[in-house]
């Protein structure tokens, strides 16, 4: 074990200012400064850093290194989620939503399942926002190419694939429904079943494992861990500086000569923009997301949930026409736990049993729009209630999930919602499903994929950034993450996210460099 | 965080709960229950970590369940002073109430104990670890394994380790600059 090295193991020395360990202010000069180190400001930050820009990338949260991660989900959560993985979506119910904090944002706690934006969704936007000649697939296409060669993106492989996903794909044939072994970045997966809590030995291809260390390690790039953004400063109209706070309580302040770059997350991004000024009547609306459920079932024989790609297979099959996409998911015992239904001897009946349980999901590609905002603590605030639309399709998709593992020969199936039995007994009981309530509160969602509240688009009544990505009447601030898309994807997004953001920066690089050589 | 650590009644409480939901055997398939872990602690220290808005979440949903005696079965006591059976009757009934906010605040605190049950590591195999043979009856569609798959039982995170070694290396060394060889053939 001694002589394995990861990489985010050695970094040169002074890349990394930790925010715990900073004894006075900071004032630091880059050509770029970029808020968030998830998907979009990594991808970002590597680009403009390869383009041979001097880059500083801020991070709220501190550095998971690879060698530290265990199996435990609550040291996990605890320490490099937002709000120790509490913190929820509001409306008629609460919906958890789990959010990275850490240096590699939530590519360290996702399943790293690589999509490609959907065609017919870039259309939309084409056709719905007025950005066809600046955001499309000829544009896009090469920033996937290079993440793919990047990150090694391939199908999950024979053994990597486990029990569940096999199933999975064995009852969605049976049924007709097409499906395949999905699409991650994935450079060894051993199949420990650890996605959730961080992969343990960095075969996942997190951005604390590639495009972070790369962009410190081979173009001088700069990372402040444990400093949380306070407001980036705009001068005449101008972004010039990013104003930070060390964990340790000092001031950091990162003055960018060419401009910002916010990649701060869905729900973060909006707030930050509002407490440096920005002004715009879209700004924290028009937030979507992928709501999700899962659905276990208890098999007389071993499925070991705990060996496989955590998510490695799926189907789009009603991507289109019902608004869903089915998933496989692995729960660590920590979280399937609290899914599972019963307490006392009944709950630990099932748990003992765990080996022998299966989970698949429902990713609800939703209608619904919320908004995002400040509560009175200052904190982050969601507003979002699924409308009876979605909840028709996620009974949907639950039903056929259910009846699918009945298919597969389940004992027991435990649909999670109130109002239906926590426990199916048989494919018949299943139409309870059909007829369940339209009451979202009813419904044991979980919401992790999270987009707009800044979004895009060529008017500034309706939209915060343009079509290049640039906040709309301040210069040198472009917003990279996914709250700039104008809707959700219905597939998982963060392949897309980095590609929209790898576009964002490849374009400022290149205008940059023609301006440095003029 | 603004609010007050757990005073020692409410320790009581959280114990009493947890150990009805989390039994010892032999009411319990499985090795031991959490009463070992000390899951007031726990709970105490989860509550003194989160922002102040979740820890009075985590608070109130002790409480109700707490004194869920008093409305679910009419009987003027805490859930510490119930049998582990009644207290199961108790909790049962929670997860299952019509009021959402019951229901979901019940359902945090029983999600909350699942998250020290299952740091043992023993006890994390034991529950991942299948318990019966295959039936051939009930071996349900046709499933064939693949080839060459490898059952981790029980993550053994040096031999997972050591067994990445080599790719471990290799992503080291792979990336942009090397990957476009390696990458065309797998995409």
């Amino acid at each position: 074990m001694s002589d394995v090295r990861f990489p985010d193991d050695d970094m040169p020395a002074g890349a990394v200012v930790d925010g715990e360990a900073v004894t006075r202010a900071v004032d630091d000069a880059f050509d770029f400064v970029v808020v968030g180190s998830g998907a979009a400001g990594a991808s970002a930050a590597y680009v403009l850093a390869e383009a041979g820009f001097s880059v500083g990338i801020v991070e709220e949260g501190p550095w998971l290194k690879t060698r530290d991660i265990t199996e435990d989900v609550h040291t996990a959560f605890s320490k490099y989620t937002r709000e120790s993985g509490m913190q929820v979506l509001r409306g008629r119910s609460f919906v958890p939503m789990i959010q990275g904090r850490c240096v590699g944002g939530s590519t360290l706690i996702n399943s790293a399942i690589a999509w490609r934006i959907p065609e017919d969704v870039v259309d939309d936007w084409g056709a719905r926002f007025g950005l066809g000649d600046s955001i499309n697939m000829r544009e896009l296409d090469p920033h996937f190419d290079a993440l793919e060669r990047d990150l090694s993106v391939r199908p999950v492989a024979d053994d990597a694939l486990g029990e569940n996903n096999a199933m999975f794909l064995a009852m969605a044939n049976k049924r007709g429904i097409s499906a395949s072994r999905m699409r991650r970045y994935d450079r060894g997966c051993k199949g420990s079943g650890m996605c959730l809590s961080a992969c343990p030995t960095a075969a996942k291809q997190g951005m604390s494992v590639t495009y972070v260390p790369w962009a410190l390690a081979r173009h001088g790039a700069r990372i402040f861990t444990s400093a949380r953004v306070e407001r980036v400063e705009i001068r005449g109209h101008r972004a010039v500086a990013v104003v930070a706070k060390s964990a340790s309580g000092h001031p950091i302040v990162l003055r960018a000569r060419r401009g910002v770059f916010v990649a701060a997350s869905t729900v973060q991004t909006p707030n930050l923009l509002r407490r440096s000024g920005v002004r715009s009547p879209a700004l924290g609306k028009h937030f979507q997301a992928h709501p999700g459920l899962a659905v276990g079932g208890m098999f007389k024989r071993s499925i070991e949930m705990s060996f496989g790609a955590t998510q490695g297979a799926e189907s789009i099959h009603y991507r289109k026409s019902e608004r869903f996409k089915l998933e496989t998911i692995s729960f660590p015992p920590d979280i399937a736990a609290a899914r599972i239904p019963g307490a006392g001897p009944e709950l630990v009946e099932r748990l003992a049993r765990l080996g022998h349980v299966a989970s698949w999901a429902a990713q609800i590609r939703a209608r619904a729009e919320g908004t995002v905002g400040e509560g009175w603590s200052g904190a982050d605030r969601v507003k979002y209630t699924l409308g009876e639309d979605d909840i028709r399709a996620t009974r949907k998709a639950v039903a056929l999930l259910a009846r699918m593992m009945f298919d597969a020969g389940a004992q027991e199936v435990w649909p999670g919602i109130f109002g239906v039995p926590s426990v199916l007994r048989s494919v018949d009981q299943v139409k309870l499903v059909d007829e369940g309530p339209l009451d979202p509160r009813a419904y044991a969602f979980i919401a992790t994929h999270l987009f707009g509240a800044a979004r895009m688009g060529v008017d500034p009544r309706t939209s915060v950034v343009d079509a290049d990505f640039r906040v709309h009447g301040v210069d040198d601030l472009w917003v990279v993450d996914s709250s700039v898309f104008p809707t959700n994807l219905g597939v998982n997004p963060q392949h897309s996210i980095m590609a929209m953001s790898r576009l964002a920066a490849a374009r400022v690089a290149e205008r940059a460099k023609g301006l440095r050589a003029a | 965080m603004l609010l007050p650590r757990l005073f020692s009644f409410e320790l009581a409480w959280a114990e009493a709960a947890y150990v009805a939901i989390y039994p010892d055997p032999p009411r319990n398939p499985l090795s031991r229950g959490i009463r070992a872990m000390k899951p007031a602690r726990f709970y105490d220290e989860l509550i003194a970590g989160v922002p102040t808005e979740q820890a009075l979440g985590l608070r109130v949903s002790l409480w109700i369940v707490a004194l869920a005696p008093l409305f679910v079965l009419r009987r003027l006591c805490t859930i510490a002073a119930l049998s582990e059976a009644e207290r199961v009757t108790v909790l049962e009934r929670l997860l299952a109430s019509s009021v959402y906010a019951v229901r979901q605040l019940t359902l945090g605190f029983k999600a909350m104990g699942a998250l020290r049950y299952a740091q043992d590591h023993a006890l994390r195999a034991e529950m991942t670890t299948p318990r019966l043979a295959p039936a051939p009856e009930d071996s349900g569609p046709v499933l064939k394994e693949p080839e060459g798959a490898v059952h981790l039982r029980v993550l053994d995170r040096a031999k997972l380790m050591a067994s990445s070694s080599g790719q471990t290396r290799a992503a080291n060394e792979v990336g942009p600059d090397h990957a476009a060889a390696e990458g065309a053939s797998d995409v």
